[in-house]
């Protein structure tokens, strides 16, 4: 079992950093999504998910750090979120974190509440201070 | 010929100067060009960073809206993919306006109105539920898009759509949706 990882860019489209440890089950996505094939992106984590039970991992930690992403990530993300909760119910630890900047400009708290409302998986809300200094 | 063609661009581009426009673009609406005009008005440093935001928000909602669905095709490849539309952006004393247009099939233009007058009888803690529904609905599978981008438009904007249309012919009509942001609050 491999560590899954990319690195977050920022060109034609925006794609989220996305580093999956499969040592620890310690899980990550940030920055901005905004990709050409949300679907077969989100799918691929959905797939490292299952192949990390399949092979024996027992919990899973993601935190969630979005900025900016799109109405056709949302909905690639939801459908990650509801193998998260599959996963969960048929026996692996799940927690995921969600993480919304102060001040929120985007409502990226209201945006975490939404997806909570909708993937039927508890998930938590963390504040966390912007940067001042960092882009518009 | 060629004098009253450019006299009429002329003309156009005077309007826009007298109505603070700040984006004008027609055209094809490309992932290139999208993310040109997008990184662009993301990176003006607007008085209003949250406004900025939210502009930002609509703009790429908007913008793929066109590059999906609008019914008329690029021209310029040899296989049109890409959708044309025509887009702008210009600024109030109090507010950030953003005008979409392009081409729509008649009876897809129904279903347009049908929902932006929906969104637009909807308090905020209604659209979400709207939003939820809608995302948790299926698909089909050659739907590219996450049918959602309207009402995320409407809960970042601060007024209700404004959409108009005009009939082109019995198959086609031309729509047009405009989005307010205001720069406080």
């Amino acid at each position: 079992m491999e560590d899954f990882i990319i690195a977050g860019s920022r060109d034609i489209y925006f794609s989220p950093s996305v580093n999956l440890n499969a040592a620890t089950g310690k899980c990550s996505i940030s920055g901005e999504s905004y990709l050409e094939e949300p679907y077969e992106f989100y799918k691929k984590i959905s797939v490292w998910f299952w192949e990390y039970v399949k092979a024996g991992g027992k919990n899973i930690v993601l935190d969630l750090k979005f900025n900016y992403f799109n109405t056709s990530s949302s909905r690639a993300l939801l459908e990650m979120l509801r193998v998260l909760r599959d996963l969960h119910h048929s026996g692996t630890e799940v927690t995921v974190n969600w993480y919304y900047p102060n001040p929120d400009d985007d409502e990226i708290l209201m945006e975490g509440e939404d997806f909570r409302d909708e993937c039927g998986l508890e998930i938590n809300m963390i504040e966390y201070e912007l940067e001042e200094s960092g882009e518009k | 010929m060629e004098e009253r063609k450019n006299k009429g661009l002329i003309d156009l581009y005077s309007t826009m100067n007298d109505q603070d426009i700040i984006v004008y673009y027609k055209g094809p609406f490309d992932d290139v060009i999208l993310a040109e005009i997008g990184n662009k008005i993301r990176m003006k440093a607007f008085d209003s960073p949250k406004a900025g935001k939210r502009l930002f928000a609509v703009f790429m909602e908007l913008a793929q809206n066109i590059s999906l669905y609008s019914y008329e095709k690029n021209r310029l490849e040899s296989v049109g993919k890409w959708g044309v539309g025509t887009l702008v952006v210009y600024e109030t004393p109090t507010a950030y306006v953003l005008t979409s247009g392009n081409m729509v099939k008649n009876d897809v233009l129904e279903q347009i109105r049908k929902k932006c007058d929906e969104i637009n009888t909807l308090d905020r803690e209604s659209l979400r539920e709207m939003k939820r529904r809608y995302r948790s609905a299926e698909l089909d599978p050659d739907h590219k898009g996450g049918n959602i981008g309207l009402i995320q438009v409407a809960l970042k904007s601060d007024a209700p759509l404004d959409i108009d249309a005009r009939q082109i012919d019995d198959e086609r009509s031309f729509f047009t949706i405009s989005v307010s942001i205001f720069k406080e609050g």
